[in-house]
């Protein structure tokens, strides 16, 4: 239940927050105290839903994500500084393609 | 296929796209029938045995699949590689079905050969001559599929060549297939619906399918329509659940951007169809030409080899008063009927009661690695010389049109009626005040009904509120008692998927210390 900042950059905090929001929004997860060290297993994230996220947050940060990342990196805290760290360097044609819409 | 292959060798068969839509690789007809028959002879040179098929891609698969077939080799359908569950998954199938061969993809060779088994490539057989075209009789088994479930008690559902030829015939008859179709499709196959309804079924036909990763389609839905309109599909499927995700993912803006008018058949089963969503899809997805009566309801199962009652193409999508989907009538040569709960007989003159249904393209049975052999179906029925085989779904009819219901077991049978669980929670939702229940089970015990309600985290009203509300609206739309109750958010037993099981919530509801429910009296 760490509400500290976890040494995350700008940028992994604001995608800590939106798997935050995204989650607790499809399982019944409390948003006020939300496990960002929790394993995304335990919170009853399946394999459905968790390739349905990596889409959303592809869309919403215009970056590719690759779904099996996700057991990678299983918890809100290590998933949000994993992407950040990718997403750094500038974005590819490839991932704001992801916009899906363009 | 043999013959459409002759006919125009050069013809496009099958294409494969990757998770973005870019094309991978395509094969003539004349290609594939060429490279099935040296697949085919190669088979046909091991030991006895069934043949397991889980290549990624549509390509390999047709080869490897159709290769086992015209062998006359048992072949046995598991999902490829794409997520740690579905690479478990694949190597229980292995484990349990014992296959001579497991023919796959190069980079799925290493574990199946860890777990013991022998494993090739596609491409690794697929050298030498062609073998020559046998015909296999009706009643000789195809093709095992695993239906979903515990691999602790497996159910692999036994299609003959009979069962394929006589569901691809109904399937063509009915949706009107032809050259002039394309598919666009994400579905699996090693599942009945993108096996029989997209891949086969545009093999036999003569249509061009584009596949592309089930996954690809979960992260990025937009890429199957966009897919759809680049290659011209006129037919795409799905169940539910994959229109509803298009509807989530892809806002009006961005579906007015599409052109999807050439699509004359967007076919809906595999699970309870929810019409109103449905309706919403056509009406989202209008701007960019889709025509509302390219909805094409249908009813199936893995027993049926796929297809066991459907719209016809063109009709759009019927509701009843009761709000259910019609999932059309028997294709030509099956029949369906319902069996009446008291007196326990199949008749067309049944209204309501078992969905049951009966023809040449109903599975034998469950396949068994001991003695290769088939077992029938623990439901089935013999009536009067006609066997029909029990789906277990609750349905009623109209006419000749079927209406799906909900799953039997969880049906409610008080005082002489048989009401559907779904109903009963439909109606819990709708009578309590808007956004206040999120999830709710409703099952019999203590011989009245009992509907268990996760409430919202602000409801806006009070919890007693919303029970007499319930109480009221369920009164008096049947007629009988309710005991509403409220249990904590997310204690209602669910599938991995979400779903409520209410078997397990009523056995939770009547163990003696009732976890998760509020006692009487508070």
């Amino acid at each position: 239940m760490t509400s500290d900042n976890a040494g995350l950059s700008a940028v992994a905090l604001e995608m800590r927050d939106w798997l935050a929001d995204y989650i607790s929004s499809v399982l019944d997860v409390d948003r006020a105290d939300f496990p960002y060290d929790t394993g995304f297993d335990a919170l009853g994230l399946d394999s459905v839903e968790a390739v349905i996220l990596a889409g959303m947050m592809e869309e919403r940060f215009g970056i590719a994500i690759d779904p099996s990342e996700l057991y990678n990196h299983p918890t809100a805290t290590r998933f949000a500084r994993h992407v950040a760290g990718q997403a750094g360097g500038p974005r590819t044609a490839e991932g704001a393609g992801t916009g899906i819409a363009g | 296929m043999a013959g459409l292959a002759a006919a125009a060798p050069d013809r496009l068969a099958l294409v494969d796209l990757d998770s973005r839509g870019q094309e991978l690789r395509r094969i003539t007809r004349g290609g594939l029938w060429q490279a099935i028959g040296r697949i085919s002879r190669s088979i046909a040179a091991l030991p006895e045995g069934p043949v397991l098929v889980n290549p990624a891609g549509s390509i390999d698969f047709a080869m490897a699949f159709l290769g086992a077939l015209h062998a006359g080799r048992l072949a046995i359908t598991a999902p490829d590689f794409a997520s740690a569950r579905l690479r478990t998954r694949a190597l229980e199938i292995a484990a349990v079905a014992g296959p001579v061969l497991v023919l796959t993809s190069d980079q799925q060779v290493a574990d199946f050969t860890a777990a013991g088994h022998a494993a090739c490539a596609v491409a690794a057989l697929d050298g030498g001559a062609e073998a020559p075209l046998i015909s296999w009789p009706d009643n000789r088994p195809a093709f095992v599929q695993y239906s979903s479930g515990s691999m602790a008690a497996p159910r692999g559902i036994a299609i003959t060549h009979g069962n394929l030829t006589a569901n691809q015939q109904m399937i063509a008859a009915t949706f009107g297939t032809t050259e002039q179709d394309v598919t666009v499709t994400w579905l699996p196959r090693h599942h009945d619906m993108g096996l029989i309804g997209s891949l086969l079924q545009s093999l036999w036909q003569g249509l061009p399918c584009f596949s592309m990763p089930p996954m690809g389609f979960l992260q990025r839905p937009m890429v199957w329509l966009r897919a759809a309109q680049t290659h011209g599909a006129t037919i795409l499927g799905a169940p539910s659940f994959g229109y509803a995700l298009c509807l989530r993912r892809i806002d009006p803006g961005q579906a007015a951007g599409l052109d999807l008018s050439r699509v004359r058949i967007a076919f809906c089963g595999a699970e309870p169809i929810d019409g109103s969503m449905l309706a919403d899809f056509a009406a989202r997805f209008a701007p960019a030409g889709f025509a509302e009566t390219a909805l094409l309801p249908c009813y199936g199962m893995a027993e049926a080899t796929l297809m066991a009652t459907t719209m016809r193409a063109g009709q759009g999508m019927i509701r009843s008063a009761r709000g259910h989907v019609s999932c059309g009538s028997a294709p030509p040569g099956a029949s369906f009927a319902l069996r009446d709960a008291v007196s326990g007989l199949v008749s067309p003159a049944v209204q309501e009661g078992e969905i049951c249904i009966s023809g040449p393209h109903v599975s034998p049975g469950l396949w068994s690695r001991d003695g290769d052999a088939i077992h029938p179906f623990d439901r089935d029925l013999l009536q009067d010389g006609q066997r029909w085989l029990r789906t277990g779904d609750l349905g009623y009819r109209q006419g000749d049109s079927l209406f799906p219901v909900d799953r039997l077991d969880d049906a409610i049978t008080l005082h002489g009626r048989t009401l559907p669980a779904a109903d009963l929670e439909n109606q819990v939702r709708h009578s309590a005040p808007p956004g206040t229940v999120e999830a709710v089970a409703a099952f019999a015990a203590d011989r009245s009904v009992v509907v268990l309600l996760e409430l919202a985290r602000n409801p806006g009203c009070t919890e007693e509120e919303i029970l007499q509300q319930v109480t009221e609206g369920f009164t008096h739309a049947f007629g009988l008692g309710v005991k509403a109750r409220s249990v904590p958010r997310g204690t209602l037993p669910r599938t991995s998927s979400g779903k409520i099981r209410r078997a397990a919530a009523r056995t939770e509801y009547l163990s003696p210390l009732r976890p998760g429910t509020v006692p009487e009296g508070n």
